[in-house]
């Protein structure tokens, strides 16, 4: 467990520099060009990752189309966020615009687990205070953004 | 997205998972490029550190399948939560990325002790 906590965690940091590289990205080569970017890279190593580690499961077209369609839908979900919270950083700070994302994660995590009934009264307290966190969160660095603002210079 | 990436994980490899995830994204630019964004490809004269961005997409999806297969989403993406609180806090303070600086100050530090309390309870 505490292996899974630390990769889910890293997951979490990296998904931040991810989206502000993703922003300059966009800056510097336009929305679909930068975001293209992403996804060709991503398809190239992850191809070359899963032969390397000798999965043959791409080859395998009879294997593929056995698999339910909306289980690939993951992509499609994916270049639909990352348009809409790149389109978001550019107008607010990025713990802000973060707390928006955070909140939609924590409800489908959630939602997710219930369908699957691995959601008891336990965790759903834990996913309130988390919620109750990045709120709480959002407001103070909403002020503090203020301040700084308005600060002399 | 992770949610139903992890379930995709149940038929495939990780890097599998991942190779669809960022193939059917690409190819979704694509048409769209060609059909309604003049039809230009232009991937040079960017930064050179934005040419990591597959390699952290990759790491992305292959450690959220991973995890969320193993302790559950909502665990997952509340401990991912976590993370990127902490992340985009450093990101604010330091100004990285260009990004206005907002200063870190302890009267955030009772949020994240709730966040840190929503996870301990998760986990206990």
């Amino acid at each position: 467990m505490p292996l899974l906590i630390t990769v889910a965690l890293l997951n979490g940091a990296v998904n931040i520099i991810n989206k502000m590289v993703n922003v300059v990205a966009k800056q510097s080569l336009g929305m679909a060009n930068g975001t293209l970017i992403n996804y060709l890279e991503g398809t190239l190593i992850a191809l070359v990752l899963a032969f390397w580690v000798g999965d043959r499961h791409l080859v395998d077209l009879g294997y593929l189309t056995g698999i339910p369609l909306v289980y690939y839908l993951g992509g499609v979900f994916g270049l639909v966020a990352m348009v809409l919270t790149i389109k978001g950083m550019e107008r607010v700070p990025v713990a802000v615009s973060a707390v928006v994302v955070l909140a939609g994660q924590l409800l489908a995590g959630f939602v997710m687990d219930a369908a699957a009934g691995r959601v008891g009264p336990k965790e759903l307290a834990g996913l309130c205070l988390v919620g109750a966190g990045v709120w709480w969160n959002n407001r103070q660095s909403q002020a503090a953004a203020e301040a700084a603002a308005t600060a002399p210079k | 997205m992770v949610s139903i990436d992890g379930i995709l994980a149940d038929s495939l490899s990780l890097f599998e998972v991942s190779f669809f995830v960022h193939g059917i994204g690409a190819l979704l630019l694509l048409l769209y490029i060609f059909f309604r964004g003049g039809g230009k490809i232009r991937l040079g004269g960017a930064p050179l550190y934005v040419y990591l961005v597959g390699f952290m997409g990759v790491a992305l999806v292959t450690t959220s399948s991973f995890c969320s297969n193993r302790m559950g989403a909502a665990l997952t993406m509340a401990v991912s939560v976590a993370g990127q609180m902490a992340a985009s806090a450093l990101v604010d303070h330091f100004g990285l990325f260009g990004v206005p600086v907002i200063r870190w100050n302890w009267r955030r530090l009772p949020p994240c002790l709730l966040i840190l309390g929503g996870l301990a309870l998760m986990l206990w």
